[in-house]
């Protein structure tokens, strides 16, 4: 099967148009004057710069608590994984297992997915073109869900303010882990899914 | 001419296809990486402007009706979404509040006024450029929009202090389960192919595609 570029025909981002455009990066949209490219420009680049920085943050996303839970005057801070260690000690456990997919599990095999698919298209790795498209679309659709905690923490921080008696405050950590999951929405976006077919037109020349 | 291109390729792995007639109710697929590349809905302007009209009027009450109440040692304390995101920036959080603030309330309700103007400017036949820039737009706000995340963190909530005090659910908790289902459903359902074409067919006749 015959790729579009291969016939000199760029698909334009925004509004799906096929246009026969003169060179790789060239031109604007007929119909939507969007700028046409045949693939995402520094798309490998940008969503590794993307990922580094991901795996940085979340070093003091993991480290710093996310969330202090105060009943009279006593409580401790909590990081991301004491709080699901907490939840599954108080007898919780479907939901700590949402919790752990949603904050720990989701980022995480994210940004390896990310990774692996990265390595694939750099490497020429001969792994399944399908099955990496696969992959793809499950880091896309899956990114949100990491907002989760973050969308917890702000209804408890308000539902429990009772003063001396009751108080859930947030903490550090929780900034840190809010830029990670726009990081890694960015990254999943900057990565050009049709760089792994690719690999497959360039392997038959 | 722009519109009825004899070829289209798959925006996910680039395979050049030609084009078959659809029938309604029925989806394209790329043959090649499966990924669904039309799905014509049936009436999506008349259908855009209901979801969207939905949604818009219950995000009144949505954000602003209390969510969740908690009562512990004949103390009460009411959640509702605006009052969430306030209270971070109170604490100052501003950058998890703005975060938690576009994707929970401002994020939907653009799309929903996105979709909503859109479908005003088609019946209205007016393909200018402000549609093709709505367009541009929706297709870009669509996906900050995690209104069922939040559904997800609310019950999160709800089940974690079920032991500490009483909570009860609130009015707003209706009015946002209608507002999510009607925004979810608005974006899963509408099909911006069909408006692009329109817009194509009213700009008409730049120019024709062919592989070489």
């Amino acid at each position: 099967m015959k790729s579009a570029r291969a016939e000199g025909l760029v698909l334009c981002t925004d509004c799906h148009l096929l246009v026969r455009a003169p060179r790789a990066h060239q031109g604007a949209c007929p119909r939507c004057g969007g700028a046409l490219h045949a693939r995402i420009p520094n798309s490998v680049s940008r969503t590794w710069a993307l990922v580094v920085a991901a795996w940085v943050l979340l070093v003091p996303a993991n480290l710093y608590p996310i969330m202090t839970v105060i009943y009279f005057g006593e409580g401790e801070p909590d990081t991301i994984i004491s709080g699901v260690i907490k939840l599954a000690e108080e007898g919780m456990l479907p939901i700590a297992i949402v919790v752990f997919v949603a904050s720990i599990a989701v980022p995480v095999l994210k940004l390896l997915g990310i990774m692996l698919l990265l390595f694939t298209v750099h490497f020429k790795w001969a792994l399944s073109k399908t099955e990496c498209t696969v992959l793809y679309r499950i880091i896309e659709v899956v990114g949100a869900w990491s907002m989760l905690d973050l969308f917890m923490i702000s209804i408890l921080v308000t539902l429990v303010d009772l003063g001396t008696v009751a108080q859930i405050t947030a903490g550090p950590g929780a900034t840190a882990f809010a830029t990670v999951v726009v990081i890694t929405m960015f990254a999943a976006m900057s990565f050009d899914p049709r760089l792994i077919w690719d690999l497959q037109e360039d392997s038959n020349d | 001419m722009l519109y009825g291109q004899p070829h289209l390729a798959c925006h996910e792995c680039d395979a050049l296809l030609t084009r078959v007639a659809l029938p309604p109710g029925k989806k394209l697929v790329c043959p090649r990486c499966n990924c669904t590349l039309r799905k014509p809905a049936r009436d999506p302007v008349n259908r855009g402007m209901a979801l969207s009209l939905t949604s818009l009027t219950l995000m009144v009450p949505a954000f602003t009706m209390p969510i969740m109440t908690f009562n512990m040692l004949g103390l009460d304390t009411v959640d509702t979404m605006i009052k969430g995101v306030l209270h971070l920036f109170q604490a100052g959080f501003w950058w998890m509040a703005l975060l938690v603030l576009f994707c929970s309330i401002l994020a939907p309700t653009l799309e929903s006024a996105l979709v909503l103007s859109i479908c005003l400017l088609v019946r209205a036949r007016r393909y200018g450029g402000l549609l093709i820039l709505l367009l541009k737009l929706q297709a870009r706000v669509r996906r900050w929009a995690m209104l069922e995340v939040y559904m997800l963190g609310i019950l999160v909530a709800y089940v974690k202090m079920i032991d500490s005090g009483q909570v009860h659910m609130g009015v707003g908790m209706i009015c946002f389960s209608g507002m999510m289902l009607a925004t979810t459903l608005n974006t899963m359902l509408f099909d911006t192919h069909s408006i692009w074409e329109q817009v194509g067919r009213y700009r008409g006749g730049i120019h024709e595609v062919r592989p070489r």
